[in-house]
């Protein structure tokens, strides 16, 4: 393995490898400190930087940081490199590729030609480089669409997944949070839930219950019942009506293994999902969660920063095409990102490595009551992500997930967001909320009046 | 107005409550959601100012963000641990974890399941004990704030005396209850090895929720020992007087341990 040094102030920093200079060169977060590959001082940090600077991204094809042999994801990411979309590229060291990104000439139509070349270490070697204003400039720049039974990831659009948790899974009580965050016009990404009990037979029951509501109002997005992706591919079989596969996803090969999953099973339950047909305006029908820290909870981090290991999530999820992807930023607790500080920087970095990489980069705007945080932290994140171009935000009434016991993002702040910057939801159920009068022409929201057919729950 | 918690401990009710049925009383919209509020514990129908949350409702998240964050830094009350341990006629033993303080602790969480050299100490002699203060049969008791020591401060001594009176009625023997003040639900594993009991039962204060800050969790392990992890325990979650009482987790409780006892097992391959 190559050494590298840096000599700065008068000392002269050795690190021992690409992984070391990775994971030292990466702005604190108390997980880094956890796995013991933090810098230990600043200048060490802005030394390692330094040293990233020079690498060649060629080198990240060269040397893998978890051996070929001993990874699926590392083969992966290897196995589907595109040499042909690299090319322009090929000759840059790492700093020379945030300058490069950053340039006026370096449109949408150049970040999607290169997409292909980039792999999720390059994407973030060039982030530990970047400040938050680079992460918000170039994620900006970049185009991510995808389709089920709505168009998400339009310019000028921004959707939001509607999740109607309760602590036991009570149909009435998770129909009426869906039934006001529509009336909030949230649930264009999907309405999704996390159940509090996690089998077959609730997944087919909560599923039954959504695709009720959705074909009763004609309503065009998509839901989801986020278990286990075995009990999804069960669920297809016994015949419920799966739009979406949900799964959790890691970087790592062992850390996949801990949440129960490998490449061969997602595709598997990838093709059972294709097979019932029923997006009506495209066939992207994976939904992919993940979160920096994932894998060192897993023991399965290989001696390699977070934020890296997150980027090789990506490496995964975009293999399946989904049709969302989103980062679960804080909900991981202080010992991996210990305040708002560490959480907003690595909500920016998984948003832009994910935009980079090609994915329909969502984010869980959120924290838990032992971290550092509280909602005006949530509140600066959803803002700096509208204006990245962030691709959709959860919806949970009031902010508070009653079931999962942490705060996200409400029904208000997808409103708040949109209003703000001028953002519509995705066109089709942008459509569907001025029929049904949620919504004026101006994008404001709007009373129904109580004989309303929505407000039908209301009424029994 | 109420402009107070509610004497329970619990923050301003949201069903019936008057907000947003006075903001919205002119609304068709309003007027129905709010009579669907006390169908369920989300937080719906708190009303908008524009599109921002009105007043009245950020003041109560903030309330109860208050009290979540508060709990995580309450003080674990060892004495008041201890004399309920006296009044169960149970032994208590207190020890420290490496986790010196609240931050060390939320940041490391390996910290958390280890016990500090002194402690480890402590429970080696007590295991040597001739008077046999852990007989090889016996349960062992561990109680720590964990994330929330709101919860353990105010009903682990009542879960202890009743969970131990159910046990000794069903001829289980209670041997002393371990006290630590910030510990993870892994230092059940390092106890073990020292003490060496037939079984385990650790309470400790589960991380804080916005409505839930003072839950406790009731973690069961049979012959406790290094390298065992979660799905070698079973759980019993959200004991607390607005979720699982106190008296009706104590008997889930004992029959939990006493289950486990005749099965000589613990976690996923335990049979219900």
């Amino acid at each position: 393995m190559t050494g590298y040094s840096c000599a700065l102030a008068g000392h002269n920093y050795e690190f021992s490898g690409l992984a070391d200079v990775m994971a030292r060169a990466s702005p604190q977060r108390s997980g880094d400190d956890l796995a013991g590959v933090a810098a230990g001082n600043e200048q060490e940090r802005v030394a390692a930087a330094y040293v990233l600077s020079e690498i060649p991204l060629s080198e990240f094809l060269c040397t893998p940081l978890i051996p070929y042999e001993d990874d699926e994801i590392t083969r992966l990411i290897l196995d589907t490199h595109d040499a042909d979309a690299f090319a322009p590229i090929a000759h840059m060291a790492v700093g020379e590729f945030r300058d490069f990104l950053l340039d006026y000439g370096t449109d949408e139509r150049v970040l999607e030609s290169l997409r292909a070349g980039i792999t999720p270490e390059m994407a973030a070697a060039v982030s530990k480089l970047m400040r938050n204003q680079d992460l918000i400039s170039v994620a900006r720049k970049c185009r991510v669409t995808t389709r089920f039974r709505n168009t998400i990831g339009l310019p000028g659009h921004l959707s939001s997944r509607l999740q109607p948790n309760h602590p036991t899974d009570d149909p009435q009580g998770i129909a009426i949070s869906v039934l006001e965050g529509l009336l909030y016009g949230v649930g264009d990404a999907v309405i999704g839930i996390n159940p509090a009990t996690d089998s077959v037979r609730r997944a087919g029951e909560l599923l039954r219950l959504f695709d009720e509501m959705v074909q009763r109002h004609e309503i065009p997005t998509q839901t989801c019942v986020l278990t286990h992706v075995t009990n999804t591919i069960s669920a297809i079989e016994a015949g419920a009506p799966v739009d979406l596969v949900f799964q959790s996803i890691a970087g790592t090969q062992r850390a996949n293994a801990g949440f129960g999953v490998n490449l061969s099973l997602l595709h598997e339950a990838h093709e059972a999902a294709l097979s019932l047909r029923r997006g009506t305006l495209g066939t992207d029908c994976m939904y992919f969660e993940t979160g920096q820290g994932s894998a060192l909870s897993a023991d399965a981090h290989h001696g390699i920063d977070q934020q890296t290991l997150e980027a090789r999530a990506y490496g995964v999820a975009r293999h399946f095409a989904p049709l969302l992807v989103n980062t679960v930023v804080g909900f991981i607790g202080p010992e991996y990102l210990y305040d708002g500080r560490q959480i907003r920087r690595a909500g920016l970095e998984d948003h832009f490595c994910g935009k980079l990489l090609g994915l329909p980069m969502g984010c869980d705007v959120c924290y838990t009551n032992h971290a550092e945080a509280d909602q005006n932290d949530s509140d600066d994140l959803l803002t700096l992500l509208t204006a990245a171009g962030c691709t959709y935000f959860m919806g949970v009434p009031g902010a508070d997930d009653v079931m999962l016991e942490y705060q996200s993002t409400s029904f208000h702040d997808i409103a708040y967001a949109r209003e703000l910057f001028g953002l519509r939801p995705a066109p089709e159920f942008h459509e569907w909320l001025l029929r049904q009068g949620v919504v004026a022409a101006d994008g404001r929201l709007q009373e129904l009046p109580v004989e309303h057919h929505l407000l039908a729950l209301a009424r029994s | 107005m109420t402009t107070e918690p509610a004497a329970d401990g619990s923050t301003l009710s949201r069903a019936g409550s008057a907000g947003p049925q006075q903001r919205d009383a002119g609304s068709g919209q309003g007027r129905s959601l709010a009579g669907l509020a006390g169908r369920t514990e989300a937080r719906i129908a708190l009303g908008r100012s524009g599109s921002g949350v009105p007043t009245r409702e950020v003041l109560r998240f903030q309330a109860d963000h208050a009290m979540a964050r508060d709990a995580v830094h309450t003080v674990f009350d060892v004495a008041r641990i201890e004399a309920g341990c006296a009044r169960a006629g149970l032994r208590p033993v207190v020890v420290d974890t490496q986790a010196s303080d609240t931050a060390a602790f939320l940041r490391f969480p390996a910290a958390g399941r280890r016990l500090a050299a002194g402690s480890a100490d402590i429970l080696a002699e007590l295991a040597s004990d001739p008077v046999g203060a852990v007989g090889p049969d016996s349960m062992v008791f561990i109680v720590s704030g964990g994330l929330s020591a709101l919860g353990v401060n105010q009903y682990a001594p009542d879960i202890l005396s009743r969970t131990a009176g159910l046990l000794a009625d069903r001829g289980i023997m209670v041997g002393p209850v371990v006290i630590a003040a910030r510990g993870r639900v892994g230092l059940m594993n390092e106890i073990g090895e020292i003490l060496t009991p037939a079984a385990s039962t650790m309470l400790v204060g589960e991380r804080p929720g916005l409505s839930s800050a003072d839950s406790v969790g009731a973690y069961f392990q049979y012959r406790p020992r290094a390298g065992m992890t979660d799905a070698q325990r079973n759980c019993i979650s959200n004991i607390r007087p607005g979720g699982l009482s106190v008296a009706a987790g104590s008997e889930a409780l004992a029959d939990l341990i006493e289950r486990g006892m005749a099965q000589r097992v613990s976690g996923t391959e335990l049979k219900g």
